[in-house]
């Protein structure tokens, strides 16, 4: 029996199918009956129209019942993330609603604000919190933005770092009075070892931004519990023992380096329990191919997939001991791929034992 | 044929072909004797080395065509320094932890600097052309939301009025052009629609919609030659080019080529398309 993983970590270069690949990874998994919580950034409207997940409904944990017709009683809670909702999440976690008043906040919490990485390890903290997943199958953004979402932990720490948190003691704990005016503190900061730096920036950026950022700041170190406690998980999804990562990468996709690249840059989570799927084979209906002419077009055609899709794997088992192959499901309509992957799932899992 | 543009943006999904095409294009506009030059994100964070990117080198370097790699440390301290009149202002003022943590916390901000310094470049010298392999879709939106953003964030300053030049400009008529690149498959497809009608609420861009990598546009291949499998995958292709042929602007062939600088030439003779 296979010990059950409380994160299963999807990561890719984008464009390989890795939304697709956890989707229906975690609808194998429900189908199991595990209580399963997908979270996925920005699927294909296609994908979401397949599992019923409405816009609207973005932020917010969806049930989906008898997903894909897997069967009446399988259930797969799912979350569309929406940078918005996590942050109202977070000011009623923490009983700061300075979150939400905030200009600059407010922007950068637009879809494309830019900070979905940062908000999705949030969002897997809150959720694991619930105490109610047994699995949560996590879809991170693609390609380098992935190293982004590694990386914002990173950065969470570095914005909390140890010169914020001078600023914020020099200024005195009594919250209410701290954060109540930017201006206040703006005015502290500058009195204090940033002053030259905020005046030359209050002339790129003009004054009203400097105020407005100050209270983001304060705004964001009332509710430091959330990110921090989102900091201690960065330990978890590093065991091997409570996750399991996949690195999907395509054979149609001329990628290995970036692959190869990711997995360099991202040593400190992908290590070699590390499973990489290798997506759309072909290699099984290459065998079958017999060509005569050996100087026509197939042949090159033929030999063009084959050595690309050998070179691929050589490459990819220098790295990872762990190799899933998928083959190319060669179905138009993506419902019927999704469900073939589900099929592939349940038969390599068992396989490999995960 | 369409009248050159001085901006060229490539997008789509990781491994559609962006940095070929791109690397491709500007080998085309080369070849036309035109002062081109391949733009590419290097690093976007401060402080960090950014990597070499050898394979980019050599490739730019065995076409003949010049790079502009763009790393954030570096565009930061020159755009920076520029607003402030001061290249050692510049660099000090990136350096502090406090704009280091700043600038990596405030992500649309690195774009920001990136798309500001690349119209200082074209400003600066008025026959330059930049063709930038831009980052993955979800990305690309991040970068040209940015300046509206910031627009909004700021209200006042250098940058506030750095911004809206950077808007008036970008969409002008006939400075930018943005093409998505997608893969033959019906959801890579779907999502590229849909990227484009996201960057139409941004601004009105001129958005084109290539599909690369097609089997049913090989020249002189015969179906009956192979195998099921193939046959399905040409039928699918047909299918969805004639279901999204409103919305498709090219496609290109998949290339039976070995390396990948034979791939790029052999592929430089339909970028007049992309014009």
């Amino acid at each position: 029996m296979n010990s059950i993983k409380k994160f299963e970590i999807f990561s890719g270069t984008g464009g390989v199918g890795k939304t697709t690949m956890a989707t229906s990874r975690a609808i194998q998994l429900a189908s199991e009956g595990r209580k399963v919580l997908l979270i996925t950034i920005d699927p294909a409207k296609r994908l979401k129209d397949l599992l019923g997940l409405k816009d609207e409904e973005s932020g917010d944990v969806i049930t989906i019942n008898n997903p894909l017709n897997q069967g009446e009683n399988v259930n797969l809670d799912a979350l569309l993330m929406n940078p918005a909702k996590t942050l109202k999440k977070i000011s009623e976690k923490t009983g700061s609603s300075t979150v939400l008043n905030n200009r600059i906040l407010t922007i950068l919490s637009k879809p494309y604000g830019g900070l979905n990485e940062i908000f999705s390890i949030v969002e897997l903290q809150l959720n694991l919190d619930k105490n109610i997943y047994e699995t949560i199958v996590l879809d991170t953004p693609p390609g380098s933005h992935f190293l982004d979402f590694l990386e914002s932990t990173k950065k969470i720490q570095t914005f909390f770092d140890q010169s914020f948190i001078d600023i914020f003691n020099y200024i005195g704990g009594g919250k209410s009075q701290t954060m109540n005016t930017g201006k206040k503190l703006f005015t502290m900061v500058v009195s204090g070892g940033v002053k030259k730096l905020l005046g030359y920036l209050q002339k790129v950026t003009g004054g009203k931004f400097i105020e407005d950022f100050m209270k983001a700041i304060g705004a964001i170190y009332e509710t430091k519990d959330v990110f921090l406690s989102a900091l201690r998980l960065q330990e978890d999804l590093k065991d091997p023992e409570l996750s399991n990562w996949f690195l999907v990468t395509s054979v149609d996709q001329n990628k290995i380096k970036e692959a190869l690249n990711l997995s360099t840059s991202a040593k400190d989570f992908l290590n070699d329990k590390t499973y990489v799927v290798l997506n759309k084979c072909l290699q099984d209906r290459l065998d079958n191919w017999k060509v005569d002419d050996l100087n026509g077009l197939e042949f090159e055609l033929k030999n063009g997939f084959l050595k690309r899709e050998q070179n691929l794997k050589s490459d990819l088992k220098e790295h990872f001991k762990q190799m899933i192959e998928f083959p190319e499901i060669i179905k138009i309509s993506a419902a019927d791929q999704v469900v073939e992957l589900i099929k592939l799932w349940n038969i390599k899992s068992k396989e490999i034992n995960i | 044929m369409n009248q050159l543009k001085r901006f060229y943006i490539f997008t789509g999904k990781g491994g559609v072909g962006k940095t070929t095409l791109s690397l491709a294009f500007v080998k085309h506009l080369k070849d036309q004797n035109k002062n081109a030059k391949y733009a590419y994100i290097q690093t976007n964070s401060i402080g960090d080395a950014p990597p070499k990117h050898e394979s980019i080198i050599s490739e730019t370097k065995a076409l003949g065509i010049e790079c502009l790699p763009l790393n954030l440390t570096q565009s930061a301290e020159v755009y920076i320094g520029k607003k402030l009149k001061s290249q050692t202002l510049g660099k000090w003022v990136i350096k502090t932890p406090f704009f280091k943590a700043l600038i990596n916390m405030i992500p649309g901000f690195n774009y920001l600097i990136y798309l500001g310094q690349i119209l200082e470049l074209l400003n600066d010298d008025p026959s330059l052309i930049i063709v930038l392999d831009s980052p993955s879709s979800g990305h690309a939106l991040t970068m040209l939301e940015s300046t509206h953003n910031f627009r909004d964030i700021f209200q006042a300053g250098i940058v506030f009025d750095d911004t809206k030049k950077m808007i008036d400009l970008l969409y002008k008529d006939g400075f930018m052009k943005l093409n998505i690149v997608a893969l033959p498959a019906q959801m890579a497809i779907n999502e590229s629609i849909e990227l484009e009608a996201k960057l139409q609420r941004i601004e009105n861009i001129n958005t084109s919609l290539i599909v690369n990598n097609t089997y049913k546009d090989i020249s002189n291949i015969e179906l009956a030659s192979l195998p099921d499998f193939l046959i399905e995958k040409i039928e699918n292709e047909k299918v969805l080019c004639e279901k999204y042929k409103e919305k498709i602007d090219y496609t290109i062939a998949h290339s039976i080529g070995s390396s990948e600088q034979s791939l790029i030439n052999s592929i430089v003779p339909s970028m007049k398309n992309l014009v």
